[in-house]
C-alpha cells in the first residue's frame, strides 16, 4: 500500500463541513490538508505551497472546477498535479473528457465511502 | 466601488445551461451527502466527544437546510395557483426574526448575524412567509459564503423615491475580482458547456426571485470589493405616513 504520510493535499469545495470531514480523514491518513471554498482561493493556496494532489469539487461559486482545470494545466509546475474530481453531479462530469486535465479518479459525493478520497489519492501516486 | 444587478427569474443563464430538475437534485444530493458522510463519522469508534457533538449538531443543522429547500422548492411550484394574503409587515421585526431563527445555523459556522437597525422605516406590504422565506435564504446563502469569523449584516432601508423598501442581506467573503473571473471563464467558455454558479446557490436565487415577483417586489444583489449583498425591494405601505 502507497504511504500517503506527507503528502500535501488541497481540497477545493465550497461545503466547510465536508473540507472538515474530509480533513479529518486525511490527516488521520497522514496527509498534510489545506482547504479552499473557490477556485480563485484555491490559487492563492496554490501559489503559498504547490499541493501534491487536489481533490476538487466540480460546482464552485464564481468560478467552476473546470474552469481552475484550465487555470492548473496553463502552468507547467500546477499542470503535472493529479486531481480528483469530488461531486454531487458525476453525470456531467465525463470522466474521459477530464482525463486530459490531470484528472485521475472521479468520486459521486452520493455514493462516496470513508476511505475513497485517500485511496483515490494513494491511485493518483501510483 | 459597488456594482448592483437584478435577479429576474425568467433571465438566469444557468437554467439554460441545466436543467432546473437537475439543479434541484444537485441542492438536495450536496446536503443529502453531506449528512451520509457524517453519519459515517459518528461510526468511527476513535472520533473524539466533541468531534461526535460537533457532527451529530452538523446532522440537524444541515437536515433543516434541506427541509427548508425542499419548502421552498414545493411553495414556488404552487405560486401561480395560491393566494397570498398581502399585509403591512415591519421589515425590522421580520429581520430579526430571520436573524434569531439562523442564529443557530451562523453560531456553527462561527459567524455572527448583525442586524442594523435603522430609524423611521416605514412598513412593507408583503407576504410574511414569502418575505421571511426570501430573507432566510439570503442569510443561508451568506453562511455558507461568508468569510469565517466574519459577520453577516442585515440590513432595511428605504430606497430612492420609489417607496420601495429594500431588505438586504451582506456577507463579508473574499472580493472576487471582475478581471480574474473573466480570464477563468474565458478560458473554459470554448471547451465544456458545464454550469456555474453565478454568485452562490442557482436553485436558490430562482426560489428567491419567483417568491418575490410574487409580491411584485425583485431581487437583486450588489457585488463589493470583499463581498456580496443580495438584496429584496418590496413596496413600502402608504399607510405608514399617517402614523
Amino acid at each position: 500500500m502507497i504511504d500517503v504520510t506527507g503528502l500535501r493535499v488541497l481540497i477545493v469545495d465550497d461545503d466547510k463541513w465536508l473540507v472538515d470531514e474530509l480533513r479529518r480523514r486525511l490527516t488521520a491518513a497522514g496527509c498534510l490538508v489545506d482547504g479552499a471554498g473557490d477556485g480563485i482561493e484555491a490559487i492563492d493556496k496554490i501559489d503559498q505551497a504547490l499541493p501534491e494532489v487536489i481533490v476538487l469539487d466540480i460546482m464552485l461559486p464564481g468560478a467552476n472546477g473546470i474552469s481552475l482545470l484550465h487555470e492548473l494545466q496553463s502552468y507547467s509546475d500546477t499542470g503535472m498535479i493529479p486531481v480528483i474530481i469530488l461531486s454531487s453531479s458525476v453525470e456531467v462530469a465525463d470522466s474521459k473528457r477530464l482525463s486530459p486535465y490531470g484528472v485521475t479518479d472521479v468520486i459521486d459525493k452520493a455514493t462516496m465511502m470513508p476511505d475513497d478520497v485517500v485511496s483515490a489519492i494513494r491511485r493518483s501516486q501510483a | 466601488m459597488a456594482e448592483s444587478f437584478e435577479v429576474d427569474r425568467n433571465d438566469m443563464f444557468w437554467l439554460d445551461d441545466m436543467p432546473s430538475v437537475l439543479m434541484a437534485a444537485h441542492e438536495l444530493k450536496s446536503p443529502l451527502s453531506l449528512i451520509r458522510q457524517l453519519g459515517f463519522s459518528l461510526e468511527d469508534e476513535t472520533m473524539s466527544h466533541t468531534d461526535r457533538r460537533k457532527a451529530i449538531e452538523r446532522i440537524i443543522l444541515t437536515s433543516e437546510r434541506s427541509l427548508r429547500l425542499t419548502s421552498d422548492l414545493t411553495r414556488t411550484a404552487r405560486l401561480d395557483d395560491a393566494l397570498f394574503n398581502m399585509e403591512p409587515l415591519s421589515p425590522d421585526q421580520i429581520c430579526q426574526q430571520v436573524a434569531s431563527d439562523m442564529s443557530p445555523l451562523s453560531q456553527a459556522y462561527g459567524l455572527d448575524v448583525y442586524f442594523r437597525r435603522r430609524r423611521s422605516l416605514p412598513l412593507v406590504v408583503a407576504n410574511r412567509d414569502l418575505l421571511i422565506r426570501i430573507v432566510t435564504n439570503f442569510v443561508d446563502n451568506a453562511i455558507h459564503y461568508a468569510d469565517k469569523s466574519q459577520k453577516i449584516e442585515l440590513d432595511a432601508k428605504l430606497i430612492g423615491r420609489e417607496q420601495m423598501v429594500r431588505l438586504s442581506v451582506r456577507d463579508f467573503g473574499p472580493g472576487v475580482s471582475k478581471k480574474a473571473l473573466r480570464k477563468m471563464f474565458e478560458r473554459s467558455s470554448d471547451q465544456t458547456n458545464l454550469p456555474t454558479r453565478p454568485l452562490s446557490s442557482g436553485l436558490g436565487l430562482y426560489i428567491v426571485s419567483s417568491f418575490a415577483q410574487a409580491m411584485n417586489g425583485r431581487v437583486g444583489a450588489v457585488r463589493h470589493r470583499d463581498g456580496v449583498s443580495f438584496y429584496v425591494d418590496v413596496q413600502a405601505s402608504s399607510q405608514l405616513s399617517l402614523l
